[in-house]
């Protein structure tokens, strides 16, 4: 018979193996009444994030997911509808569509932009450069203020009419146009101003460089390899971690993005909805027309469709991810 | 245990502290009233606001008022979530467009019963306006401080040095249009004859009821889409003919930052813009080109039909607002508002023309009031009688505008035929509201 004090667990062990030194619970401690203060204590300090939780994030998530199903306009008492929101989303929204499209165009050509810009600028600065520090943080600020309403509204002073990028271009003869407001070009300063945030990214790929040993270049050296085939045959697989881990995060967080389009639209998602990105379609049926039962449908729409996207990433990452122990 | 000691030597006082604390809350409490006053406005505005507070509160000793403003989109967004939350102020700025939207008794208190024993002073304010603060079942829901309108502002010095004369006020949509042509061959190089109005909802309602047609019954459009489609050929024929601006400009001069506009920087010669901002306007015109601006109606419709709208802002009691001394504390802000002169002189028609009768003409007379409000008010004056105040249903503006910009832009930016773009623009009204 076994005791709460056994300092070794009497399990079947395999031979030769030695068995599992496990730490000592100290006597009396095990149920006692001050072991169960301490776990009181640890509830407690634990309350605000549990009210957090629940209070903001869980109960509001299932909370979505019943007014989904009915036709909550926030001033009155939501109805049961069933599935009328999602039958109205997927047959008789043109909007809907036309921000699915959106969306899929911004996340399709930001994402890998900025996978490749974040890339090729952290190799570069992983060449030993002098003042590597000081153009790590300048590459790096925009991705922290670039989601900020601040630097939409800049951005949209910039590429106005008489905004300073016209200015420049007049500077050559060239006549600029409203490039915020022309809806063959608005959406494409969305995405710009999108990828011009890549500097998390290229954090990350600079600590992942950090970690390849230097001994694999040098044997690749001696054997022969450039600088191009070392990159491709190195370099880039032992990063693929890296990338789909970079891709995950990018691709949830461009399918939730909102503030650009916002500021820079001012809220409309124009012109013509050429920047109408899936966020802000949800929100303007939430808070502009008051349609929240409808919102919660197309939340729960992006939940879903994000859930089923990243899945199929990890589920890709057995054709090209190499963690170099497989 | 050195903290330990401490905390018994600090908790005595800390007690004696918050006992004192508290019953200073407590006698305060006993003998004065809060009430909260929400509005919009700019910094003009909210000063304003403000001196009018502080001469209440200074009037009616005990009574305090907590100051909540915001821009204009933000107050309603914040009303949203606060009527969602029954934690809407006792006093709130309302307005005509969207008291459909919040004309509920769990939202907003409906106000007959304090008029009808005379708690509410509502003398000298027209039965009209008093009407149009009425929700879709009879109650009335705010008390109108201001009308409201939306004109043609335009550079009379440029008119002047065009040789061209001022239109009258009786024109005709057409006229307007050969008017516009003919200043044009006088304006400056690079200064466009007209702001493009085929996405603004003011000119596009007035459009509408001056071909005779009603906005909105229920919550349905009232009008074919041929009489959409045709204004939309309007504004293209007068784009096509280079008198309004480019549809990239068009997008960009909404009206909302003054000091950008292009009326007030002399670079449009006419454009829509609610006449009580007038003076901002002209100061601004003043200090970049020293030209001056005048104010003028909407064309009418061929047979001689006005189409203008009218709206009014008031004020409304929140349905939370149950506690009698709360209640009546806002009753008395709201007749100081509407009814006090020194409230009215320091407001000076600011949101709108004040809605008392006598009020207004002493605005109107008097010498001190600035030109920009004395020509709001004298125009409003003109116009009241012949002025078709819309029935807007609870969302009905924003939607009509979300849909009105994106189906004439898509027209503009050569997307879709006025005929289409008149199609989508129906479809989607109905979409929203229905």
């Amino acid at each position: 018979m076994t005791t709460r004090t056994d300092t070794v667990a009497e399990t079947a062990q395999a031979p030769g193996v030695p068995p599992i030194r496990r730490r000592p619970i100290p006597p009396g401690r095990g149920g006692s009444p001050f072991r169960k203060a301490e776990n009181r204590a640890a509830y407690m300090f634990l309350v605000p994030w549990f009210i957090g939780l629940f209070g903001i994030t869980i109960i509001p998530i299932i909370a979505s997911l019943y007014l989904s199903f009915t036709d909550f306009d926030i001033l009155s008492a939501p109805n049961w509808i069933g599935f009328d929101n999602y039958a109205r989303l997927f047959t008789h929204d043109r909007r809907f569509d036309n921000a699915v499209a959106v969306t899929i165009t911004y996340v399709g050509v930001s994402v890998p932009l900025i996978l490749a810009f974040s890339l090729t600028i952290a190799v570069t600065l992983n060449r030993g450069l002098a003042g590597l520090a000081i153009y790590r943080s300048l590459f790096y600020i925009p991705s922290l203020i670039g989601a900020s309403v601040g630097i939409g509204i800049l951005w949209r002073e910039v590429f106005g009419e008489r905004g300073i990028f016209n200015a420049f271009l007049a500077l050559f003869g060239i006549q600029g146009i409203g490039w915020m407001t022309n809806p063959h070009s608005a959406l494409n300063v969305v995405i710009a101003l999108h990828v011009w945030t890549f500097g998390a990214s290229m954090v990350i790929f600079l600590a992942a460089l950090r970690q390849i040993p230097q001994s694999y270049y040098e044997a690749a050296s001696i054997d022969g390899a450039n600088k191009v085939q070392q990159f491709w045959r190195i370099t880039l697989p032992l990063l693929t971690p890296v990338i789909f881990f970079n891709m995950v995060l990018l691709t949830i967080g461009s399918f939730q993005s909102f503030t650009q389009a916002f500021v820079v639209s001012r809220g409309t998602g124009g012109p013509i909805d050429s920047t109408l990105l899936y966020t802000l379609y949800l929100y303007q049926r939430a808070f502009v027309n008051l349609d929240m039962g409808y919102a919660s449908a197309m939340a729960w729409i992006l939940l879903i469709t994000i859930a089923a996207l990243t899945g199929f990433i990890f589920w890709t990452t057995r054709f090209w991810v190499f963690y170099g122990d497989r | 245990m050195r903290m330990r000691t401490l905390l018994k030597a600090v908790s005595p006082l800390a007690l004696v502290l918050a006992i004192g604390a508290t019953t200073t809350v407590v006698s305060s409490a006993a003998n004065a009233v809060e009430i909260r006053f929400s509005w919009w406005g700019g910094q003009l505005r909210n000063q304003k606001t403000d001196d009018i507070l502080k001469l209440f509160e200074a009037d009616n000793p005990g009574v305090s008022v907590v100051r909540e403003q915001s821009d204009w989109q933000p107050h309603w967004d914040k009303l949203k979530i606060q009527a969602a939350a029954g934690n809407q102020p006792c006093t709130i700025q309302m307005q005509t467009r969207w008291l459909s939207t919040y004309a509920d008794p769990k939202i907003l208190r409906p106000l007959d019963d304090l008029v009808a024993d005379g708690k509410l002073d509502v003398s000298g304010i027209s039965k009209a306006t008093i009407d149009s603060s009425r929700g879709d079942d009879g109650n009335l829901y705010m008390i109108p401080t201001g009308v409201f309108y939306f004109a043609l502002m335009y550079n009379k010095s440029m008119l002047d040095d065009a040789g061209v004369a001022a239109p009258s006020e009786d024109w005709t949509w057409n006229g307007f249009a050969d008017w516009l042509r003919e200043v044009k061959k006088g304006l400056p190089e690079g200064v466009n004859a007209t702001h493009n109005m085929g996405p603004e909802n003011d000119s596009f309602v007035t459009w509408v009821q001056s071909q005779g047609h009603k906005v909105f019954d229920g919550t349905h459009l009232a009008f074919p889409e041929s009489v959409t489609a045709d204004y939309f050929r309007f504004w293209e024929k007068l784009r096509t003919e280079g008198l309004t601006d480019s549809p990239e400009e068009m997008l960009t001069d909404t009206g909302s930052l003054i000091e950008e506009s292009n009326i007030a920087n002399g670079r449009t010669f006419l454009t829509n813009r609610p006449p009580n901002r007038f003076d901002s306007h002209q100061k601004v015109l003043t200090a970049v080109k020293g030209q001056e601006l005048a104010i003028t109606p909407y064309p009418r419709g061929e047979d001689g039909t006005t189409g203008m709208d009218l709206g009014a802002n008031g004020i409304a009691i929140g349905a939370p607002c149950t506690d009698p001394d709360k209640l009546d504390a806002s009753v008395k802000w709201i007749n100081f508002f509407t009814q006090d002169p020194r409230a009215a002189a320091i407001y000076e028609s600011d949101n709108g023309a004040v809605t008392v009768d006598k009020l207004q003409e002493e605005q109107l007379n008097n010498p001190k009031t600035s030109r920009g409000q004395r020509e709001f008010i004298a125009l409003y004056q003109r116009i009241a009688d012949s002025a078709k105040p819309i029935n807007y249903p609870s969302g009905g503006t924003g939607a009509m505008q979300d849909a009105l910009t994106r189906a004439y832009e898509a027209v503009a930016f050569g997307e879709l035929s006025p005929d289409d773009a008149a199609k989508q623009f129906h479809a989607d009204v109905e979409d929203v509201l229905n």
